[in-house]
């Protein structure tokens, strides 16, 4: 008991807490042992008010028992490696906080700002045969002006389809979105159909379809004419369909696609892929009922 | 209220705090890394990786890779000649048909593309895009050498006999003359890369009939060697078109 109480509260708290090596904990730890002697030391007043303040502590300390073993039982319980774990948890997540603000805000924001600029994009003629609107009527954005006269082609929707087929390929999955069949007609007399229509792409975002894959599909219709692929007729002076990538969304690529000269009374036109042993084909029926094989 | 007992663990409320904050960090640099990923076009690391993705997205079958270089890569052909690769180039080889895949920047959906070319039996040329190569040839002016950069105009051959050591190329090419049209060969030297294919670096010095890869379509005449000097093989055909 004599030798205990040498050591002064101070003392007995720096031995008691010696061995705990996180020094957060260490810190905690003696605090809360301080608390419980300063509680100690108040009892003992009670008890024997003559007592000093300094004279209770030193036994209040001493009644917490040896500090060394107090000291050695403290550093079992309390391991370093979960304090310095939960450490480097803290930093790791400020680490994360900080970059994502400082890599990925700016490039989000500007992300979403571009979105918007795309999304407000003036509709152009290709939108509008696409969609099979009449902008030639007079008052349409592609009216004639009175000066003009009478023009040399009349341009006439005839028919807006959204066909259902499906093609399921390995990665991709194929579709018309929407097609529209025009009549130009002019003014000999002579008239033709024309063919506009959205090919759709769905995919993941990192394995898009080759732009190519959509210039080399063929065509051929009900009347039997067939029409050569982008890549082969492109300046070739044979019937062809027309290609052009229209962008899409994370998961989808579209193609903006379209055929001249069509027979009036087409029934419907097919498109047709093959190459390398990969074959398919999607067709648009060009009646009102629908049909088309 | 204490959260533990002086004598008590630090308790299971610290250990789960450090799992939640494992777990939040995690998913962050995850998310973060792949917005990264998205943001540069989703480059693949290798150019394995790369002809793979360009044959899936033309919906073509895998082929059997016979070689691949790195954009940077040097390439130190005859003495004196070393080529530069300007991008990374992926080439495999299946069925007749020979996929050159091609990326500059990196292997991502956008800087990648992909070509076909039909291979007979034999020694075959695979023709590689113009921008592929660019050369410095060394040469000596007295005593001091320095270097002359050229436009090379790449062409790989496939299947290439073992036992040639030496080979030369002409191409005939359509120059515009005051008399009209009239062909010129161009001629190289071929080096060795690995087993069966050697590279062409042709000198480029005048536009020609595609600017992108002038040789397409052009009769060419292939000499090969063997240790003896001796003619092994000669051999008379057409640049390939892309198919």
């Amino acid at each position: 008991m004599e030798e205990r109480q040498r050591y002064g509260p101070e003392g007995w708290l720096d031995l008691a807490t010696a061995d705990i090596r996180f020094k957060p904990d260490r810190a905690a730890v003696r605090g809360e042992l301080k608390a419980h002697i300063e509680d100690q030391a108040e009892a003992i007043r009670r008890r024997h008010p003559d007592l000093g303040e300094e004279e209770a502590e030193r036994q209040a300390a001493a009644q917490m028992g040896d500090p060394e073993e107090v000291g050695r039982a403290l550093a079992r319980l309390h391991r370093p490696w979960l304090g310095y774990l939960w450490r480097a948890s803290q930093v790791a997540v400020a680490l994360a906080v900080a970059l994502t603000l400082c890599l990925g805000g700016p490039e989000l924001v500007e992300q979403i700002r571009l979105r918007g600029e795309i999304q407000e994009r003036e509709p152009t003629l290709s939108d509008y045969y696409l969609w099979g609107e009449d902008v030639f009527l007079p008052g349409g954005p592609f009216a004639p002006g009175p000066e003009e006269g009478r023009p040399e082609i009349t341009r006439t929707p005839l028919l807006t389809v959204c066909p259902e087929e499906t093609v399921e390929l390995k990665d991709f999955r194929l579709r018309v979105t929407q097609a529209s069949l025009w009549s130009f007609r002019w003014e000999d007399g002579r008239e033709e159909w024309w063919l506009f229509w959205e090919l759709e792409a769905a995919e993941v975002p990192w394995l898009p379809l080759a732009p190519e894959v959509a210039q080399r599909v063929r065509g051929e219709d009900s009347r039997g004419n067939t029409y050569a692929s982008t890549l082969e007729g492109h300046g070739e002076g044979v019937p062809y369909i027309l290609t052009n990538s229209d962008g899409g969304g994370l998961l989808s690529q579209r193609f903006r696609m379209s055929v001249s000269g069509m027979e009036p009374g087409t029934e419907w036109f097919r498109l047709e892929y093959d190459r390398d042993g990969v074959e398919w084909s999607l067709t648009i029926p060009l009646t009102e009922r629908g049909e088309g094989t | 209220m204490r959260e533990r007992t002086p004598t008590g663990r630090p308790g299971p409320r610290r250990g789960w705090r450090v799992f939640r904050n494992l777990l939040v960090a995690t998913l962050m640099f995850g998310a973060l890394g792949g917005f990264l990923w998205v943001r540069e076009g989703y480059p693949l690391p290798t150019a394995e990786l790369g002809l793979r993705r360009l044959e899936r997205q033309n919906l073509l079958a895998p082929s059997e890779i016979v070689w691949t270089a790195r954009e940077g890569e040097r390439l130190d052909l005859w003495e004196g000649t070393a080529v530069w690769m300007d991008q990374s180039v992926a080439v495999g080889v299946r069925d007749g048909l020979a996929l050159v895949g091609r990326a500059q920047g990196g292997w991502t959906v956008w800087g990648a593309g992909l070509s076909v070319f039909p291979v007979g039996e034999g020694p075959s040329p695979v023709p590689l895009p113009r921008t592929t190569l660019s050369g410095i040839r060394e040469e000596w002016d007295g005593e001091t050498p320095y270097g002359v950069p050229f436009s090379a105009g790449p062409m790989l051959f496939l299947q290439m006999p073992e036992e040639a050591v030496r080979g030369t190329l002409e191409i005939w090419e359509e120059q515009p003359g005051e008399d009209g049209a009239r062909t010129a060969p161009l001629e190289c030297r071929l080096h060795p890369l690995e087993a069966g294919i050697w590279l062409a670096a042709l000198e480029a010095e005048v536009t020609a009939v595609d600017a992108w890869q002038p040789y397409l379509g052009a009769p060419y005449t292939l000499r090969l060697y063997g240790e003896d000097g001796g003619l092994l093989l000669e051999q008379r055909g057409t640049i390939p078109e892309e198919l």
